[in-house]
């Protein structure tokens, strides 16, 4: 095994690469919460695309309280329950490899004698795939008894990125109905096994594919019992001091770091990954100032070809919202301009006709916090979720 | 006597890397930085997926090659393994993709991705065989970084399903030992929409067009490099830079045209090249001049004046005992396939003055 050892005293900006977790800020109030959660039950965690939970969960992985052991998997390449169930167990069997405990269940399953294949599907020694329920049902039995061999207060974290992926994968490869059984089958697990949490999260909210599948008759309702947790962008502080270290670590030249750092942060919404992306993209050959970090943003976000895309949220709500697509276009302008707006405002904006009903008016408002267009304020004011969407949303609609 | 520097056009990874440092323009920050960024790579965690983008001809693959000779130093070699995919070369699958990638390690680390794991494939079915190469590519790399150089993206995108996108990303996610050098011909959806599963993965950098006075610092530095002492000193004077002037208004900024032009410039063409785009006996100008189509687009692929040559080994690479390939002279243009790749350039084909300096 070779070593490298690498003093790296300054962060670089790498937009969409794989940050090392020493290298992911920001977000240790917000694990430390997280690890409180899951003492007592698995966490469900849903946001924007782009917004770090990937990041976060490899902050937890690479660094559990004491008491935890972790299994970090990437489940979007996976298209059939028996594909999920041998990944399961593989990552069982890996986490689980310092310990003398092996996974005596699954082993009867498969049988001492050999027949045991794994290439991407557990076989039986007669050489037919293994169900995938009983593999899966065997492994947790096999986890729960090693974390109590463990001793009390020992667990176990599946931290399962791209969930929505895989059930929509396992959809369309196998059928609606599978999918659904994997849904139970770890809504059930999850009762029985007090030893084991999940962590899942995934680029696609979860909620649209069980959209998809209450269409298709599921009644399930498989995160009743998960805390649901959204992180949000990093606090003011914490992304003004990543900005500013990027600047930094990038080489570009500021004449006042703080106003640039407090500019390029507050302008992408202290977002790290946006973070990233603008310093990465400021030019070293000039000296940054607040003004030319807002203009260069304005024309990246605004140019013909960008891969910002933040038309997505213009262009989604017309199959999101359907007969209340305008509806909603007036609401968001009417929030772009001048948030933070009270209901009341909102409805002397949007209603000026009266022909709105208020109730409707607060069921799209709420569809639209959950869509994470607009959030609601400790004061009961809606304003938009990111203030770079926001920002996006006046220039391309020209509101003033 | 001193033979020229060999100057590929269509193809720079087959030209010396020493030769392409001197001819650099305009890109060093850019070359400087991604290099930096894929040390990084290799020396810690964290893992940078770079993709250039610029049109036909614009310096992507001479920029690549640039990074990867950079690379190439004692203290990156112990901690990292290049696999530099053949840009003909199309995976309809991530099974493909995988097999692209261990045969081009194979080449060129036959000691360490020894070319019997793919041939153990035969016979397994496409899931088993993902599964079991993808475990010996991890288990043969070791704890080194891995650096894939992979060129067109953007094709490899529009024949790879969602579906083997997917895996391609999970793969990449799971075992974060990846740093990947990309390039594309145009920004594509597969990178810069939100609904697609690459989204926003990439650390995507745009190759700006050569500024006249980048145009006229490449030409001089390839006739430095050429020994060109006349045009070298043309190119200082006020009618020279004119000259590059005029030529610019209709190359655009495409640094492959200039490489091509100084194949056959001297300082009496160039005069006269230049003349004739202002207008002295030339043709209109709206033939030439700002929107006409771009030079870089009259040379399709299928005119590049030869097929590359056998994938082993790769241009550029240096192999574990420290040689360079590259290739020979044998791909030099001539101005008969100058003449095919510059079909929007009648004044200079009429008139005789591509002809070699």
């Amino acid at each position: 095994m070779r070593h490298v050892k690498y003093h790296h005293t300054q962060m670089s900006s790498n937009p969409g690469g794989q940050l090392a977790p020493n290298q992911i800020v920001g977000r240790d109030d917000l694990i430390a919460n997280m690890w409180s959660v899951l003492e007592g039950r698995s966490i469900y965690m849903n946001d924007l695309r782009r917004i770090g939970k990937t990041q976060i969960m490899v902050k937890m992985h690479s660094s559990p309280p004491s008491d935890w052991l972790t299994a970090k998997c990437d489940l979007g390449g996976i298209h059939t329950a028996a594909e999920f169930a041998t990944q399961t167990y593989r990552l069982s069997a890996t986490a689980l490899s310092d310990t003398q405990r092996v996974l005596r269940s699954m082993n009867r399953l498969l049988g001492q004698a050999g027949g045991l294949e794994i290439a991407g599907l557990i076989k039986l020694p007669d050489g037919t795939p293994a169900p995938w329920k009983e593999v899966l049902r065997r492994t947790f039995d096999d986890v729960e008894a090693a974390m109590r061999d463990r001793g009390s207060g020992h667990r176990m974290l599946f931290l399962w990125d791209e969930v929505p992926f895989l059930l929509s994968n396992i959809s369309h490869r196998e059928s609606p109905e599978v999918a659904m059984q994997v849904l139970d089958m770890l809504r059930a697990l999850g009762q029985d096994h007090d030893r084991i949490r999940l962590l899942l999260t995934g680029s696609i909210g979860l909620h649209h594919v069980l959209t998809g599948l209450k269409a298709q008759g599921y009644n399930g309702s498989p995160l009743n019992r998960m805390d649901h947790v959204q992180p949000g962008p990093l606090t003011p502080k914490h992304g003004v001091e990543l900005a500013r270290t990027l600047l930094q670590g990038d080489g570009i030249r500021c004449d006042d770091w703080d106003q640039c750092a407090t500019e390029l942060a507050s302008a992408v919404g202290h977002v790290p990954f946006y973070i990233h992306r603008l310093v990465s993209r400021l030019p070293k050959a000039d000296t940054a100032t607040p003004k030319t970090i807002q203009d260069l943003l304005d024309r990246e976000i605004t140019a013909d070809t960008n891969d910002w895309d933040l038309q997505h949220y213009r262009d989604r709500l017309r199959p999101y919202y359907g007969p209340d697509e305008k509806l909603a276009l007036g609401v968001l302008d009417a929030v772009a301009v001048n948030e933070p707006l009270d209901f009341q405002a909102m409805v002397r904006e949007v209603n000026l006709s009266g022909a709105v009903d208020d109730e409707r008016l607060r069921a799209l408002l709420k569809l639209l916090c959950q869509d994470h267009y607009l959030t609601r304020t400790s004061e009961n004011q809606y304003r938009f979720y990111l203030s770079l969407i926001r920002r996006w949303w006046r220039l391309s609609r020209n509101l003033s | 006597m001193t033979e020229t520097p060999f100057l590929s056009h269509f193809s720079p990874q087959w030209t010396r890397p020493e030769a392409l440092e001197q001819i650099l323009v305009q890109r060093e920050s850019l070359l400087s930085d991604s290099v930096e960024k894929i040390r990084e790579s290799i020396v810690t965690g964290n893992k940078h997926h770079l993709l250039f983008i610029g049109s036909r001809g614009a310096g992507k693959t001479h920029l690549i090659t640039l990074i990867h000779h950079r690379l190439q130093q004692a203290d990156l070699l112990d901690r990292a393994r290049f696999a530099w995919l053949n840009e003909d070369e199309i995976a309809t699958s991530f099974l493909k993709l995988l097999v692209l990638i261990y045969r081009s390690l194979s080449e060129r680390y036959p000691d360490d991705f020894p070319a019997s794991t793919i041939r153990a494939l035969a016979g397994l079915d496409p899931l088993a065989a993902e599964d079991k190469l993808g475990q010996s590519l991890l288990r043969d790399l070791g704890n080194l970084t891995l650096v894939v150089l992979m060129e067109n993206l953007d094709s490899l995108f529009r024949t790879l399903p969602e579906s083997e996108l997917l895996r391609w990303r999970a793969f990449v996610q799971n075992h974060p030992v990846f740093a990947t050098i990309g390039t594309a011909q145009a920004l594509f959806a597969g990178v810069s929409e939100r609904t697609e599963p690459f989204f926003g993965f990439f650390d995507t950098r745009h190759l700006e067009p050569l500024s006249v006075e980048d145009a006229r610092l490449l030409l001089k530095n390839i006739a430095r490099l050429q020994g060109k002492t006349e045009l070298l000193e043309f190119l200082e004077t006020p009618t020279g830079k004119a000259r590059v002037a005029a030529i610019h208004d209709l190359a655009g900024g495409n640094p492959r045209l200039y490489l091509i032009f100084s194949e056959f410039l001297n300082r009496t063409s160039l005069n006269e090249l230049g003349a004739s785009l202002r207008g002295n006996g030339g043709p209109p100008t709206d033939q030439l001049l700002p929107g006409a189509p771009p030079l870089a687009h009259a040379a399709p692929a299928g005119n590049r004046p030869t097929a590359l040559p056998p994938r082993t080994p790769h241009p550029g690479e240096t192999d574990r005992r420290g040689t360079v390939h590259h290739a020979g002279h044998h791909q030099r243009t001539t101005p008969a396939t100058a003449g095919h790749a510059l079909p929007a350039f009648p004044v200079a084909r009429s008139r005789g003055l591509l002809r070699t300096g």
